[in-house]
């Protein structure tokens, strides 16, 4: 194991980064971040090993840098590579005559500084056509890119906004083929027509719109913090609308709060809940869920035609189906997607933490709103993301988090420092 | 009965390394599966070398150190399966 500061970096190295890239250079001198970083002995190549994460190939360097290279094209006169890892990608983009910029963004300072330690970076960083920078909370993606996976992985709490988008740009393309995919298969085309006779016939979520025009809604989702908020929960509930998932539902009604809407989303099966019948309680759902709890609802059914719907199902659009909402992001963007159309002045969050499981923590780490570190899986991240997409397209709709233990949601507040009624 | 196929484990290992994450997780279950599937027809092909290179995959992968997983799967444990039938 070493510590990023035990070593100097190789005197050449130092004084170009300071006279080319004094910030990275001040970087490095103020680094604070505590990794654990080791220099495995077993690996046919040198390589480092991160917090457990191993920095790059430690058998072929060059024929995974050569890879990683493809997604930029032969004739690219200009790239950007997001991660140093141990400069063997820079190092192949360079070889390529067309190349005449190749902007290098550093994802994590103390993992870069150990890599130039171990690796002299001098062959690649010296080249004028190289440009170095440090990714910051206001770094953006440029294509065409490559990135350092591992680097990824490992990227500063600054950037974890730039993390989420590169991540974002390289699942996009397999996860919107898996869509298709399934929004193609025989089971959905089932599925639509099973349920066609509700979806086709019921009301459009129109209906919801402006009812709470102005009044905070709160927003409901079955998250492991719920259960600690329920009594502030109660209370706010008696005198504000709620609106929740299906599974926040099933705990509000064990806890005799009623929601005054309830929006259900296919990509969260949820187990059959059914409400007296002396609550009609408007369910919101787009085409494809289950036919056994739409026909297990004894409220009104309002049917949501999603914002993106597939292909099988857009040639079947009801005349009715006007408003759109956000169905493919999960329930609970949907439910907030549900309590902005119904006018709220400011939405207040229950249970919409996205902690994990105990058992299956996720390795993606983000703030909570503590500004401590939460591990989520890449759907969970994928969510977060989405849902505050969404609030940033309402910047005069307040969001207001009911609990910092839970994923940090940019922008929000938290209930502990703000008053909604 | 078929082991899983090498455009399998080479895509799988590709997009682990190119960072295309979602991609390279779906491929890896459907490696496993095939393997394990391949495994409980031909039990004597399941060795304890690579019992243990799966134990080592499935850690790499909790912590999601995809360029390791991406060096066991192509240079430890592609080599322990079956050339393809060919002909």
């Amino acid at each position: 194991m070493l510590t990023t500061r035990a070593a100097p970096l190789h005197d050449a190295t130092g004084a170009l980064l300071r006279a080319r890239w004094p910030e990275v250079a001040n970087a490095f001198e103020v680094l604070n971040a505590a990794h654990t970083i080791e220099r495995p002995t077993h690996t046919s190549e040198r390589t480092l090993v991160v917090d457990g994460i191993q920095l790059t190939s430690g058998v072929d360097r060059l024929a995974e840098a050569t890879s990683q290279a493809t997604l930029i094209p032969e004739d690219s006169p200009e790239a950007w590579v997001y991660g140093v890892a141990l400069g063997d990608l820079p190092r192949v983009l360079l070889r390529r005559p067309a190349l005449q910029r190749l902007h290098v963004t550093i994802l994590n300072a103390a993992v870069a500084r150990a890599a130039f330690q171990l690796v002299d970076p001098m062959d690649w960083l010296s080249d004028d056509r190289v440009d170095l920078h440090l990714a910051g909370a206001g770094t953006s993606v440029n294509t065409p890119f490559a990135v350092a996976p591992a680097a990824l992985q490992l990227t500063d709490e600054d950037a974890f906004a730039l993390r989420d988008q590169l991540h974002t740009a390289l699942d996009t393309p397999f996860l919107n083929l898996r869509h298709r995919q399934h929004a193609t298969s025989d089971a959905f085309s089932a599925r639509l027509a099973q349920t066609q006779h509700f979806w086709a016939h019921d009301l459009s979520t129109e209906a919801l719109n402006g009812v709470a025009e102005g009044a905070p809604v709160l927003v409901v989702d079955a998250g492991k913090t719920l259960s600690a908020l329920m009594p502030t929960l109660r209370g706010l509930a008696q005198s504000l609308p709620v609106v929740s998932t299906l599974h926040g539902a099933h705990q509000l009604v064990q806890h005799a709060v009623v929601p005054a809407v309830v929006a259900a989303c296919p990509t969260d099966p949820a187990p059959v809940l059914s409400l007296p019948a002396a609550y009609p309680v408007p369910l919101v759902y787009p085409p494809g869920l289950d036919v056994d709890q739409l026909t297990a609802w004894t409220g009104p059914r309002l049917m949501a035609w999603p914002v993106r719907p597939a292909p099988a199902l857009a040639q079947q659009r009801p005349d009715h189906a006007a408003a759109a909402l956000t169905t493919d992001a999960g329930a609970l963007t949907m439910a907030v997607d549900v309590a902005l159309r119904m006018g709220a002045g400011c939405v207040v969050l229950f249970g919409a933490d996205h902690l994990p499981d105990p058992a299956t923590p996720g390795t993606v780490s983000v703030l909570n709103g503590y500004g401590g570190h939460v591990g989520l899986s890449d759907q969970a991240r994928r969510r977060v993301r989405a849902l505050e997409h969404l609030i940033q397209a309402h910047p005069a709709v307040p969001f207001v988090n009911a609990s910092r233990h839970g994923v940090h949601l940019q922008p929000s507040s938290y209930l502990d420092e703000v008053t909604v009624v | 009965m078929s082991w899983p196929s090498p455009t399998l484990l080479t895509g799988c290992v590709r997009a682990y390394r190119l960072g295309f994450r979602a991609q390279a997780d779906d491929a890896l279950v459907r490696f496993l599966g095939a393997l394990h599937e391949a495994l409980e027809a031909q039990p004597d092909a399941a060795t304890p070398a690579l019992a243990r290179l799966l134990e080592e995959l499935h850690a790499a992968h909790d912590r999601q150190d995809g360029l390791h997983l991406a060096d066991l799967l192509a240079y430890r444990i592609a080599p322990l399966l079956p050339a393809p039938a060919t002909g």
